[in-house]
């Protein structure tokens, strides 16, 4: 079986599409989530490819699916997955078919955000269980304040819609696996192949040397599979392949999946040609339990920002004291006229270029930098007019504060926008890192079925 | 004499391919270190400089939560353990991760 992945709104060039048209695919597969960059799309702010990128991509992913009468899989449509997500894809599948004269064909859309009822159940019958790394607490509660709550879906949703002869799959939140093994699963192919091959597809050119955004042609056999991108710019060495097994895994010889686990740990990745790999030696065990995967968000506030820069040297001699003096006059400001709610405005200056400006870890100290210095200053607070009032204070503080032994008024930073307060409205946070046990892996999903006309 | 100006020692700057730093979920961070070959991955290995308390030194955070791992195939190791607030939570000063492999690139190794 073969067939071709790519990430919807990263693009492939026209070329590669072309040359896949050629082939004698069983399906077009296409992940278009992420939860890596955030919580904003979860939370429906927005995603990370626009409208008119997706929809370019589904578009000639479209006419070639149906120009060759093969289904294309889609997952974690609109970015997070969300139920939003897949109506907003089907929308867009709908008009392309009407402007491209595509139809007639099925349309599955496979929503994954769960009855907030059935899962308040699963918390109650102790059918939720935490996820290593972190722990964080999830209760009724939790579920109750959620912005949006969708469970990782795995093979069976989609098999069940290939099934009933669906020819594009939109589903919400699935695991970038799922998405590629679900047909090599339901055609009889050895899970570990379905599984190993899906989990190297789902970044699509991304594998190959140079890594770039390009369709990954997809070939599975019995034993092993092999891989190579369709641009003839680029090309897949065995370690390409195996150096992009590590990116954003935390462990790249197990990949946890709603039905089992992929032990990726003793395999071997040869080069079939000087642009394709082939890799074997993969297993997978099931599991005795099927669990989902929960993903949510929850509001944090509403956040304000600010920016100034300083290139001034007798103030950049003196940054580290200088900012903890501005610092503390903030506060002090904020408190004489919010009083005891101002501990409810979370403040956060990060000085680029003078140390700290993304350490996350919190090791760098405030340094004197040579040049120039970038400060953001950053509000969350219960109400955007607190978090705005104390960014205003912040900004207007900063921009005016004096290195020592300078006295007088006067404007000491540059600052690039008008006005100088931006205000980003509501931001979440994720609020759970944790399985439901699933008896039924349809239990927790709905299809839903069209016909496109 | 090498790039740190130092004749005794070596950089990881200078013995990697490259380095980098990602989420891995929005929990999680994980670090990738590629060396040329087998030989330099082993080579760092054998040094005993990257462990479990270097790490916890360099990132203030606990050791029992850090995971190394050497990637045999892509000539890598990998070393992952939980950031300290989830991805894009307020305060988090770098969403995806992509900048926290820093701290790493100055690691001193003996030169042979």
């Amino acid at each position: 079986m073969e067939y071709i992945s790519f990430f919807v709104g990263a693009g492939f060039p026209d070329e590669s599409i072309a040359v896949a048209r050629r082939l004698n695919l069983a399906f077009i597969g296409a992940d278009a989530g992420t939860i890596d960059v955030g919580p904003y799309q979860l939370a429906g702010n927005g995603t990370i490819f626009s409208g008119p990128l997706c929809r370019y991509d589904l578009k000639r992913s479209l006419w070639a699916a149906r120009s060759m009468g093969i289904p294309l899989i889609i997952g974690s449509c609109g970015g997070s997955g969300s139920d939003a997500g897949v109506d907003w894809f089907a929308g867009m599948i709908r008009d392309i078919a009407r402007e491209e004269r595509l139809a007639p064909f099925k349309v599955a859309r496979i929503y994954s955000e769960p009855d907030r009822d059935a899962l308040r159940q699963k918390v109650r019958d102790q059918r939720l269980h935490p996820l290593s790394g972190v722990e964080m607490p999830y209760t009724e509660e939790h579920i109750a304040r959620s912005s949006r709550i969708v469970g990782v879906m795995g093979v069976e949703p989609f098999i069940a819609a290939l099934k009933s002869g669906a020819d594009v799959i939109l589903a919400g939140r699935a695991t970038d696996s799922a998405i590629f093994a679900a047909m090599p699963v339901a055609r009889g192919y050895s899970p570990a192949v379905a599984w190993h091959a899906a989990k190297v597809a789902e970044c699509g050119g991304a594998i190959a040397d140079p890594a770039r955004n390009d369709l990954l042609h997809v070939r599975l056999e019995q034993d092993h599979f092999t891989v190579a991108p369709l641009s003839h710019e680029a090309r897949c060495t065995p370690w390409s392949v195996a150096a992009h097994q590590l990116y954003e895994n935390a462990d790249p010889t197990r990949f946890v999946e709603p039905g089992g686990t992929l032990d990726a740990s003793g395999v071997a990745f040869e080069a079939a040609d000087e642009r394709t790999v082939k890799i074997s030696g993969a297993r997978f065990e099931h599991a005795a339990q099927y669990t989902m995967k929960l993903e949510g968000v929850e509001p944090a506030g509403y956040q304000s920002i600010a920016m100034a820069s300083y290139n001034d040297p007798v103030l950049l001699e003196e940054l580290p004291v200088w900012l903890q003096r501005t610092r503390a006059e903030i506060d002090k400001k904020v408190a004489r006229v919010f009083g005891d709610g101002a501990t409810q405005a979370k403040l956060t200056i990060r000085t680029y270029g003078a140390g700290n400006g993304s350490d996350l870890f919190g090791q760098s100290p405030i340094a004197m930098p040579g040049s120039d210095a970038f400060f953001l200053m950053d509000v969350v607070a219960p109400t955007q007019e607190l978090a705005t009032s104390v960014a205003t204070v912040a900004w207007h503080t900063l921009i005016h504060f004096p290195p020592s032994g300078w006295s007088g008024s006067f404007v000491t930073a540059a600052w690039p926008f008008n006005p100088p307060v931006m205000e980003r409205g509501v931001i979440h946070r994720f609020n759970v890192n944790h399985v439901i046990e699933v008896d039924d892996p349809l239990d927790a999903v709905r299809i839903e079925y069209e016909d496109v006309q | 004499m090498n790039a740190a100006g130092n004749a005794s020692t070596t950089r990881l700057r200078d013995l990697a391919v490259f380095v980098r730093s990602k989420n891995a979920g929005p929990f999680m961070l994980t670090i990738d270190v590629f060396f040329e070959g087998p030989a330099d991955c082993q080579r760092v290995i054998d040094s005993g400089v990257i462990t479990p308390q270097k790490i916890a030194s360099l990132y203030a955070v606990a050791q029992d939560s850090i995971k190394i791992i050497h990637v045999v195939p892509a000539h890598a190791l990998k070393i992952s353990f939980p950031r300290p607030l989830p991805a894009g939570d307020v305060g988090d000063s770098d969403v995806a991760g992509g900048q926290q492999f820093v701290p790493l690139l100055n690691l001193e190794f003996a030169v042979r």
